[in-house]
């Protein structure tokens, strides 16, 4: 009885979206297959830099990832004819909104073929979903705040992304435009070469205020992890608090985060500016470890064997670019100079230590300050990242 | 040649878990303290398993109502409602539900279940439509096996599939939209207000099971209608008497046409005995206690909230529920049954809830409150439950920095159900079940899937030797210690694995 009253109605369902279904990924099957389409969708894209496999399960396991602790993700995929042609995550972020006073919804892990009946069929399930929760607009995309990954690129295709930095096929944004969302914000990132060496008159300008202020620049002392982790901690949650798109790390996902990081960290790179023994402000620069994930391809062993670690150990040897990801100064050292302090040592140690050169990502399009910074040290701009807005009707 | 008895000796579900020690249904209760708690096994335990909800079961004016109604009827009534089966206690019982539920005429039936069939089979004419909620009780879905109408079912709770099938049917066939008030396995509410509104829009017919909801929710204790605002919209109202109404039975409420139409026409009324005369006394007196002591309803809620939160707070799932009906996920269904035993052991009688009433895969220990619980009691139930969750690893050894407070069904309110976690939703959704190891599903695999499962296991060993912290390597070192302390969990967990094998292998195709 019930399959014949189901029969017609699959026959009237016409319409341009009939093709594609987008629903919620939630059996263990589903999520496998949200997080292999990449690895489907980039095949021949050689710049594409494709994460461990592993690494983005943990991410999206609620019992691994402290994110979640607060925030809730669900994971949508569209399908065509069964096969998986786009992926969406529609994301709450309490914290986000209470540390804002907004009221905004979030996607991320947004992928799709470049259709714009499927990248349709996505926003909107991700907008119902926002919805369905009172958000009367939604931003993104934000894997899932602006501490992770995040944000559409839209220049600079030509080379492999950076560690931790988002990475798309050229469409995205034609996509992102053509289903109704305009720009909320834009980050860039630059390039700076370490084979020459920095401006005399910026070396001078630094030393004198190195003098002045008694300003000690040292390496993170590994000896001291957690303790250290902990100062950074402070510096990071205060430096940032008025920033566009900032919300502070729960402890939970610093140490996390810290945890994640602690084998990339070269301590050099790592600096730590104290002033009168406290410590105001951190550089965090890290070897641009995207390199050797290329080599991996994803995954540490094949057929069982460790493949994919030897390949990702003998690249990590050879990493010879860097990124400055993070830069913080406390409120009430800024505008002092210390700023060019920390690029100084950090560009005269990765000399030291025979790196070529690196990114520096990323800054927001009105952070005048420190865009200007980073160009007077030699700084040329090289990506540009969007993140998207649109109300949901 | 097949025997209709061969199915019964292939059945072995029960024997296994009696064999395991963890048969948990038909447990004889030896004596009852007041209701709250009862004796079982010789053992005195607290009941939170029970649908007294107000407590009123153990009330000594309704068990004296009960008495002397036997007094001057007898023990029974020997008949049809029809024939000679009605005592004026009958009929006042209907005139006092009528008036209570606001409704021109109610009649009241030997159960609660029948009550259900009742209303089904006789409204439900061959060119009718019923749309049927799937998590709807099995005396709704047996009323519509009973009746010639057709069966559409929507999924829980959701009001966009019902919209979508009341769309698609025939406009012209009479139409039923059938649904649960309180759910009873969940605790959630029916979207009451959306329903009414699809029913205004496609003139249908809308039936409310109020079985948990009467004398429960609603300023007045009327039940959902009255929670929303909605009585005057919804057609017929049914309720039970085992519940809040201390008693056994069940009432059907409605426009006097209707009412008049199912006392004649239907099987279940006409062809089983009537209401025993002190079950029908037992449920007037609690009537007029549930109209006179509204403090017991917000007892109630203030118990249920107590309850959510005080499980929440030890990182329980407590799921959708807005009631006193208080799930806790468990998942496993051998795991439940376990959880149930260890519980009982603590001194809590709750109930398993496994498969079918669930998903697969959300199995879980189903409690409910009575308004009459002392806090004392309900400690004890946290203290079990903090203490047996721990134990089995159901919950983690500290309590999580911080819970979603529960939102409950007070009158006023008008909330429906708390936003599910994910894992409630899949596993409500039956995503979750069958993730154990099965031989037969292992013989299915092709070589190429073998071969993709164990290098995939491969890579996950190699990823967590990888990230290996210091942290780690010291509880490795120290995973004899806990082993050793959890030993006498060990044959549990044995049990628990080998039961499910057990369960999974050689299973007809069909069951």
């Amino acid at each position: 009885m019930a399959g014949s009253a189901r029969k017609p109605k699959a026959s009237t369902q016409a319409g341009a979206q009939a093709d594609v279904t987008v629903t919620p990924a939630q059996s263990a099957a589903d999520r496998e297959a949200f997080i292999r389409f990449p690895y489907e969708l980039y095949r021949d894209d050689p710049n594409w830099v494709p994460p461990l496999e592993m690494e983005r399960r943990d991410f999206l396991d609620p019992k691994k990832n402290p994110w979640f602790q607060f925030g809730t993700a669900e994971l949508f995929l569209a399908r065509r004819e069964g096969k998986v042609v786009g992926r969406i995550a529609g994301v709450v972020d309490p914290r986000y909104n209470e540390f804002h006073g907004t009221n905004l919804g979030f996607f991320g892990m947004f992928e799709s073929l470049d259709d714009q009946v499927v990248a349709r069929g996505l926003f909107d399930a991700a907008a119902t979903w926002l919805k369905a929760q009172g958000f009367p607009e939604m931003l993104g995309p934000l894997n899932f705040s602006t501490n992770y990954e995040c944000s559409v690129l839209v220049e600079g295709f030509e080379a492999s992304p950076a560690v931790m930095m988002a990475y798309n096929p050229r469409y995205y944004p034609a996509l992102y435009e053509a289903c109704g969302f305009v720009k909320a914000k834009d980050l860039w990132a630059f390039d700076m070469a370490s084979s020459q060496p920095p401006p005399q008159k910026v070396v001078r300008v630094a030393e004198t205020i190195r003098q002045r202020n008694g300003v000690v620049v040292r390496p993170i002392r590994m000896s001291d992890f957690s303790a250290e982790v902990q100062r950074v901690k402070n510096i990071y949650n205060a430096a940032w608090e008025d920033n566009w798109g900032f919300v502070p790390m729960t402890e939970a996902e610093f140490d996390h985060m810290a945890k994640d990081m602690k084998p990339l960290v070269v301590p050099e790179l790592l600096l730590i500016a104290e002033v009168k023994g406290e410590p105001v402000a951190f550089s965090m620069t890290i070897p641009d470890a995207n390199f050797a994930l290329k080599a991996a391809g994803g995954r540490l062993t094949r057929f069982g064997l460790p493949i994919g670690l030897v390949k990702l150990a003998l690249a990590a040897r050879r990493i010879r670019r860097l990124r400055l990801i993070t830069l913080g100064i406390k409120q009430g050292f800024r505008r002092q100079g210390l700023d060019a302090i920390l690029y100084l040592d950090t560009i005269t140690t990765a000399r030291r230590l025979g790196y070529s050169g690196g990114e520096i990502s990323w800054t927001l399009e009105d952070n005048h300050l420190v865009n200007r910074a980073i160009e007077s040290m030699g700084g040329v701009r090289s990506k540009t990242y969007r993140i998207y807005r649109r109300p949901i009707a | 040649m097949s025997d209709v008895f061969d199915k019964c000796g292939a059945w072995k579900d029960y024997r296994i878990a009696k064999a395991a020690g963890l048969y948990p249904y038909y447990r004889p209760i030896e004596a009852s303290h007041a209701s709250t708690e009862v004796d079982i096994e010789g053992r005195r335990v607290v009941m939170a398993g029970s649908n007294n909800y107000l407590g009123l079961a153990g009330d000594p004016r309704v068990k004296e109502a009960a008495q002397n109604a036997v007094k001057r009827f007898g023990s029974t009534c020997s008949g049809s409602r029809l024939l000679n089966g009605t005592t004026v206690l009958h009929e006042e019982l209907e005139n006092r539900f009528a008036k209570f539920l606001n409704r021109e005429a109610a009649v009241v039936v030997s159960t609660g279940f029948q009550t259900n069939l009742a209303a089904l089979s006789a409204l439900l004419g061959r060119h009718d439509i019923v749309f049927s909620d799937r998590g709807n009780h099995a005396s709704l879905v047996d009323g519509i096996r009973l009746s010639f109408g057709e069966e559409r079912k929507f999924r829980h709770n959701d009001v966009d599939h019902l919209q979508k099938l009341l769309e698609a049917a025939d406009p012209d066939a009479g139409k039923l939209i059938v649904t649960d008030g309180v759910f009873s396995m969940e605790g959630d509410l029916a979207n009451i207000p959306k329903i009414v509104e699809l029913a205004q829009r496609y003139r249908a017919r809308v039936m409310i099971d109020d079985a948990h909801s009467m004398g429960v929710l609603g300023e007045r204790g009327r039940g959902v209608a009255e929670y929303f605002g909605l009585e005057a919209n919804t057609d017929i109202v049914m309720g039970t008497f085992s519940k809040s109404f201390a008693s056994l039975g069940g009432v059907l409420a409605g426009p006097f046409e209707v009412i008049n139409y199912i006392k004649h026409k239907s099987r279940p009324i006409i062809f089983s005995a009537s209401m025993t005369p002190a079950s029908v006394a037992a449920a007037l007196k609690a009537l007029e206690i549930v109209e006179a002591e509204p403090q017991r309803r917000s007892r109630l809620m203030d118990i249920a909230e107590k309850m959510h939160n005080g499980l929440r707070a030890m990182g329980y799932d407590t799921g959708v529920s807005v009631t006193p009906v208080v799930p806790v996920l468990i998942g496993d269904q051998v795991k439940c049954f376990r959880f149930w035993k260890t519980l009982f052991e603590a001194g809590v009688f709750a109930n398993p809830v496994i498969p079918p009433a669930v998903e697969p895969g959300h199995s879980l220990i189903r409690t409910s409150y009575m308004a009459t619980h002392t806090d004392a009691q309900l400690d004890r139930v946290l203290d079990a439950f903090e203490k047996v969750g721990r134990k089995m690893g159901v919950i983690p050894e500290t309590r999580p920095s911080s819970f979603v407070p529960v939102k409950v069904a007070r009158p006023g309110t008008f909330v429906m159900s708390n936003q599910a976690t994910q894992r409630w939703a899949a596993a409500s959704a039956g995503l979750l079940a069958d993730r154990g190891l099965s031989l037969e599903a292992i013989a299915r695999l092709s070589s190429r899937e073998m071969a993709r499962k164990l290098s995939d296991a491969v890579e996950t060993l190699t990823w967590r030797a990888a990230n290996l912290q210091p942290d780690d390597f010291k509880r490795l070192g120290s995973a004899p210690l806990r082993l050793w302390s959890m030993r006498s969990e060990i044959p549990g967990l044995l049990l628990e694995k080998g039961a499910n094998l057990f369960l999974k292998n050689g299973q007809h195709p069909e069951a």
